[in-house]
């Protein structure tokens, strides 16, 4: 694999896709720092381009939006004391105090100086664990596929914050949805009410578009949204961390967080928010001055961002090696590699090494582009953040629907992208977590599929237990259920 | 029986709610063939289990809204519906704009769907014949750049207005 990602690198610096990851990378800071605004927006927003995009440019683009958008949170997080994405909350718990103290810029350039090394031991993980978790996953077989999809889904139910039962409704309407369509193993058109358009299913891209771009707008029109003003100056030489300040935080602290960053990233529906809130809980814990936490401390700061952003390589790796998307970014990721003709999963990396290693080569090249990003262009992303929401959101509005429309060139799929819309929006409202509608739907004609065919080749439902990683496979389900969901539903 | 707290209601709508969808979906799963009508699982099998898990699902939220149990997302102040009279405006004028982009094309739906979806936000701060010109150039530009993105970008030609 050593050569294949020297051979990416090469990729990533020729041609055009250098230009594509800093393009991406810009716009992701961007709608991470503009609260409302997500880098599942941004890449949800993009996905019409990348139908006529080459598979290299539109993976690497992707790979600039997540890292920028996963960091732009930080920077209105600090200064305005509103998190422009919801996992830079941890980081304005110390930014904003800092902030106060004339201190703002710094603590702009240590969540920069944080992100960057997060981020970049994340994509190192993700290209020395994924290719290894390959070897394992080509060994499954249709029961142990059934057993790890169900994982996922259980994951993704019960690790997302709020209650229990919501998370697994919210899983079961995405598998429900999913059902919509042609049987995935006789030709039988099933939940159309006699309507031809929707004998193709329900597509990747109004979903998309309907739970992450019409929601969050409907979502937006309820709100009276936020007035951004700066009282401070930033000038980006005082964004410069001090080495005293570095060795201080200690360079133990940004590995742990980015550890943490990714195993919380592998957990399906664990995200960002959760890789934040663990590491910056875990530097208080083991901090020499835990008092200081709270009031402004670059410590906390260090831990949340390094977490953060280490958790976009966690999240990848199931995706890559196991084909079952780790937050609600990398399940739009998936999307883009099926319309580019791509099955995410063990054979991704196997037979088309020479798309996913640029990927990889991306994702560490945006984390380290993140320095210069936010050193030199914090002032002016600060002034774009302001931007009147008027203008903003009936560009998303248009852009999103328009996108949707062009990709089939049928009106019937904006209006399912609609209906989708006001279903997020409805869900969202009551407390349910999209991120389970979206892996339900993306991952339940696969759990159907398997599960029929272990069924069918097998002595019925009894083959997952008789088959030992399946069994390890259901058992940890049970378990990750009983302590994420049913322990903590009783504390 | 808490019927009458608000907490309480909150999760008895949301439980039949659930209840009513799954209603329409058994409905649909009443017309495919039973699971095992072949001896091996047929396209009814796994919809069902959904089926199931979902109406206990809503189920549990009903018995946890008859023991009035707290919904942290319970209705706002006002009432369920308090707060939605804009996204609902929204929702409203996005239908709108799908049937006249099928009937106008592209340039005079977007332009009214942009300008509208402005409005929308900005009616909150102002309400003048100014602010209604702003939003209308607002939709002109927003509309003109989309076009760019599709045309140049994808090469895509979006559809143009229909002439009886």
């Amino acid at each position: 694999m050593f050569l294949e990602i020297v051979q990416g690198f090469a990729t990533l610096f020729s041609g055009a896709n250098f230009l594509y990851l800093i393009g991406g990378l810009l716009m992701g800071v961007f709608f991470g720092a503009v609260p409302g605004l997500t880098a599942t927006l941004a890449i949800a927003l993009l996905l019409p381009f990348t139908f006529t995009m080459a598979t290299v440019p539109a993976l690497v683009t992707i790979m600039g939006i997540y890292a920028g958008g996963i960091y732009g949170g930080c920077l209105t997080a600090i200064t305005v004391k509103i998190p422009g994405a919801p996992a830079a909350a941890m980081t304005m718990l110390e930014g904003y105090p800092m902030m106060r103290r004339g201190r703002g810029a710094r603590a702009i350039g240590h969540a920069t100086l944080a992100s960057a090394i997060g981020g970049v031991i994340g994509a190192l993980a993700l290209m020395c664990v994924a290719p290894y978790m390959v070897q394992v996953a080509l060994a499954f077989k249709s029961p142990e596929r059934f057993s790890l999809i169900l994982l996922a889904i259980v994951l993704a139910a019960t690790v997302t914050r709020g209650s229990l039962l919501k998370g697994v409704i919210s899983a079961l309407v995405g598998m429900a949805l999913a059902t919509v369509g042609m049987d995935p193993m006789v030709p039988y058109a099933r939940f159309t009410w006699g309507n031809p358009h929707l004998g193709r299913g329900i597509g990747l891209l109004p979903a998309v578009t309907g739970l992450f771009a019409i929601a969050e707008l409907l979502r937006q029109m309820d709100s009276r949204g936020v007035t951004i003003t700066l009282r401070e100056r930033i000038g980006f030489r005082d964004v410069i961390p001090s080495w005293k300040e570095i060795r201080e935080i200690g360079w133990w602290l940004y590995l742990k967080s980015a550890i943490i960053g990714i195993f919380v990233g592998m957990l399906p529906g664990g995200g960002a928010s959760m890789a934040s809130f663990m590491a910056y809980g875990e530097a208080k814990r083991s901090s020499r001055h835990p008092e200081r936490y709270g009031k402004g401390t670059p410590e906390g700061i260090a831990a949340a961002e390094s977490a953060n952003n280490a958790m976009c390589g966690g999240a990848l790796i199931p995706l890559l090696s196991l084909g079952i998307p780790g937050d609600a970014v990398t399940a739009v990721v998936f999307g883009v590699l099926l319309i580019q003709g791509l099955i995410p999963g063990p054979q991704l990396i196997a037979e088309h090494s020479h798309l996913v290693a640029p990927m990889f080569a991306a994702l560490v090249t945006a984390q380290v582009l993140i320095l210069p990003v936010g050193l030199f262009l914090t002032p002016l992303y600060l002034r774009v953040a302001t931007i009147n929401r008027a203008i903003l959101f009936s560009f998303i509005a248009v852009v999103s629907l328009v996108g949707v429309y062009v990709a089939e060139f049928s009106v019937f799929q904006m209006g399912l992208a609609l209906a989708l819309g006001l279903l997020g929006y409805v869900m969202n409202r009551k407390g349910y977590p999209l991120v389970p509608v979206l892996m339900g739907l993306i991952l339940g004609p696969y759990l159907e599929l398997y599960f029929r065919r272990s069924v069918s080749l097998g002595a019925g439902a009894a083959v997952f237990f008789t088959r030992p990683i399946s069994v390890f496979l259901l058992l940890l389900a049970a378990l990750f259920a009983y302590v994420l969901g049913i322990k903590r539903s009783r504390s | 029986m808490s019927w009458g707290t608000a907490m309480g209601r909150s999760h008895i709508l949301q439980g039949l709610a659930i209840l009513a969808g799954m209603g329409l979906y058994v409905y649909q799963l009443m017309q495919l063939p039973p699971p095992f009508e072949t001896g091996e699982p047929g396209p009814s099998l796994y919809p069902w289990l959904i089926a199931v898990l979902l109406c206990a699902c809503g189920l549990l939220l009903i018995r946890k809204g008859l023991r009035g149990a707290a919904d942290e997302n319970g209705p706002a102040p006002g009432g369920e519906f308090a707060g939605m009279a804009r996204s609902l405006l929204a929702v409203a004028v996005t239908a709108g704009y799908l049937w006249l982009f099928s009937v106008a094309g592209f340039w005079l739906s977007s332009v009214l769907y942009a300008s509208a979806i402005a409005v929308l936000f900005d009616s909150a701060k102002r309400r003048t014949v100014r602010a209604a010109m702003a939003c209308l150039l607002i939709g002109i530009a927003i509309t003109a750049v989309v076009y760019l993105l599709f045309t140049l970008l994808l090469g895509v030609r979006l559809p143009a207005l229909r002439l009886p």
